[in-house]
């Protein structure tokens, strides 16, 4: 077997309660490598297009990489793919939960559930022994107790759990799935999940991952812990976390705030992640195998929140269940993520879903009464942290609002679909794609909706493109997106990358020689990115998901920034349109945004998406 | 002969593991944090509540680490510095 693998995948019939191993062949490994590659492609060939995303028929997918469990640094990710309810289309959702790790050494590089179960089940993976165990005891309960009751259970505090919560269980759209305190938080997979009547995954493996070279990954891991010390770009993500970029994007004029009504708040200090350290954090920690330690755990000591405790939140919750709600309440914030995490509600599209409300609220669109006598508006969080638990419940106004934003707007009407922000069907992540161009194309063309990584934020500064001008967007965003999919092959951090100065290839191409010995160089990696595009987009486009899909919510096209750096600024249809021409020509795509025929032939995929 | 030991303060550890993976090389013909000779032992969200040596670890690397000749490997991967080698130091007679 190929080191850094395992070789084989285990399938599993929730319905039929019967599980089996299968080899992964050699040349899908080789070509797609791990993460978001495998997952995307196990995806293509087992959803059926035009199946429902809550049919048995939607399959669930875990996955990890070559280099996760291995001594690589920064690499602590595992990834989860199904049709998404939100989206319609395809989804990854990527997470530092630690499970993956005990599923490659129990024998699996993947794990792919099919079918539903008939009453409430946990799925548990002892080494080659898989058995289906009763959950009707856990029902209701939260994504922390569920973990716990079950590691005990196991008998062994190195097993891992990934669970849901009440929302997972309800069909929230927007359902996330835990492991530890990590979170599935995008696409709502913990919907999915729930909708199988599947509680949790435990894994247990005793078996060793192992690496073609592991003295040189010492080295290796040696070298880039020297960098790690003397980095400026690790020292402030490691003292702030990404709580850092509250004020800068808030100089940006880029901070969404009341439902990307605007780009800065007054009192944005209040959430930066120099107050979050000096009054909230209590112990700064790491995920697994990274030298970067980011994850801040705090604490709320006094007040109405007080007594609560975190880990994060992240820039992210800080954005979408902060100023996005039109507050500087960062104990409310706190407060939010940490009921966010124990219902397994996904934290950006809840915010978001939260501040689309207020503004049908200050509209006048949705009475207290339409909102169970909640005063709901900009700047109560209190209403924000009622609203999240009649959500994961899905009870009263909660169960429209579970629905998600587009599903909400469509059945609200009344031109709320002006200000319904959304892409593909899902809700935005924090970074104003107004003030950062990099975004408003990330968000338009990423596969699975809007989300800041596929282009980085960070493209703005370090690249060498004139944003005012459309050439040149659309091949820049091809070139980060495919760097994207490939991180998320091996899986990567696309956060503690920022120690190698943005330049991650030459330290790629050693990791993956080092573990699996595969012969790789830049431009062997940068394809495999190429094909990881295409196959997620040959998903969506059986799906319906086409040019039309890859589109920004009017608020970005029609209005413009009302204040800040970037006042005057907004994203008109022509320049969306001349970015996409250029991204599609760059990726070999149609100008509907279909992959050609010969660039399937190009990047080898013929036979992988026939096998 | 000298005095040669690793010390662990949990306070400095971020959890990240790679002391059990690295070590967990030393013994077995590849990675698994289960087979480590140092264990983090941390809660659920990932805070590290101690640090323990088990399986016989003499904390003093006499032959039992091999990648690395000047300091055990687990120490060796500390980027936070809560594992660290002293030789012949006050520390340790104190």
């Amino acid at each position: 077997m190929t080191p850094g693998y395992s070789g084989m995948m285990l399938e599993v019939d929730l319905g039929q309660r019967r599980a089996e191993g299968r080899p992964i062949d050699e040349d899908v490994r080789r070509s797609l490598l791990g993460g978001n590659g495998l997952g995307a492609w196990a995806l293509y060939h087992t959803l059926a297009p035009g199946v429902d995303a809550f049919s048995p028929e939607n399959p669930l997918i875990f996955c990890t990489g070559p280099l996760s469990g291995t001594l690589a640094p920064i690499t602590p990710k595992m990834c989860a793919f199904a049709k998404s309810p939100l989206t319609g289309g395809y989804m990854d959702s990527i997470s530092s939960a630690q499970l993956g790790t005990e599923l490659k050494c129990a024998g699996y590089d993947l794990l792919l559930i099919r079918g539903a179960a008939e009453t409430p089940t946990y799925l548990r993976i002892d080494d080659d022994r898989v058995s289906f165990e009763d959950a009707r005891s856990l029902c209701g309960s939260s994504t922390f107790e569920a973990q716990e009751t079950i590691r005990a259970a196991m008998g062994d505090a190195s097993a891992r759990v990934l669970a849901i919560g009440p929302a997972g269980e309800n069909r929230v759209r927007y359902a996330a799935i835990l492991g530890e305190h990590r979170a599935f938080g995008g696409g709502g997979l913990g919907a999915v999940m729930g909708s199988k009547r599947l509680k949790a995954i435990v894994a247990r493996g005793t078996g060793v991952v192992s690496a073609h070279d592991r003295e040189g990954l010492f080295n290796c891991a040696r070298r880039f812990m020297a960098r790690v010390r003397q980095s400026r770009a690790a020292t402030v993500l490691t003292s702030f976390g990404t709580p850092v970029h509250t004020m800068i994007l808030q100089k940006l004029g880029g901070l969404p705030t009341r439902n990307f009504q605007t780009g800065v708040i007054a009192g944005a200090e209040k959430l930066s992640g120099e107050v979050m350290r000096e009054t909230y954090t209590k112990k700064v920690i790491a995920c697994p195998s990274c030298m970067t330690p980011c994850g801040m755990v705090t604490e709320v000591r006094e007040g109405e929140y007080g007594g609560t405790s975190t880990l994060g939140p992240e820039f992210q919750a800080i954005a979408t269940l902060g100023s996005l709600l039109g507050h500087d309440r960062l104990d409310a914030v706190i407060a939010l993520d940490r009921l966010c995490d124990e219902l397994g509600v996904g934290q950006c599209s809840v915010g978001n879903v939260i501040a689309f409300a207020m503004e049908c609220r200050e509209r006048g669109l949705l009475s207290r009464t339409d909102l169970d006598g909640l005063d709901l508006h900009f700047g109560n969080h209190q209403a924000a942290f009622e609203l999240v638990g009649k959500i994961a419940r899905r009870e009263g106004i909660g169960d429209l609002l579970a629905e998600g934003v587009k599903k909400a707007s469509e059945q609200l009407g009344r031109g709320t679909e002006d200000f319904a922000c959304e892409v593909k069907g899902m809700e935005m992540t924090g970074f104003e794609p107004r003030s950062l161009k990099s975004q408003a194309i990330g968000f338009a063309i990423s596969n699975r909706g809007p989300i800041h990584n596929e282009v980085r934020p960070l493209a703005e500064f370090f690249s060498a493109v004139d944003w005012n001008r459309p050439e040149g967007v659309g091949r820049l965003a091809k070139t980060l997106s495919d760097w994207t999919a490939l991180a998320n092959c091996l899986v990567w951090c696309l956060s503690a990358e920022r120690v190698l100065d943005f330049k991650p290839w030459p330290v790629m191409v050693e990791l993956v020689r080092l573990v699996t010995g595969y012969d790789v160089d830049e431009a062997s990696l940068v394809t495999v990115g190429e094909r990881v595009q295409t196959i997620e987009r040959l998903i969506n486009v059986r799906e319906g998901l086409t040019r039309s899909a890859d589109r920004l919510p009017k608020r970005f096209v029609r209005e413009a920034l009302p204040e800040g750096m970037k006042k005057g600024v907004r994203v008109p249809q022509e320049t969306l349109d001349a970015w996409l021409d250029e991204y599609y020509t760059a990726r070999g795509w149609n100008d509907n945004g279909i992959p050609t025929s010969e660039t399937v032939d190009r990047l080898g995929l013929r036979a992988l998406l026939e096998a | 002969m000298s005095v040669r030991r690793v010390v662990a303060n949990v306070a400095s550890c971020t959890g990240c593991g790679l002391c059990m993976i690295g070590c967990s090389a030393e013994h077995v013909a590849g990675f698994n944090a289960r087979y480590s000779w140092v264990k983090v032992d941390s809660d659920l969200m990932g805070v590290p509540a101690g640090i323990r040596f088990t399986h016989g670890c003499d904390r003093a690397h006499s032959s039992q680490c091999v990648f690395l000749t000047e300091v055990p490997s687990c120490v060796a991967l500390c980027e936070p510095r809560a594992l660290r080698y002293l030789v012949d130091t006050e520390e340790l007679a104190s």
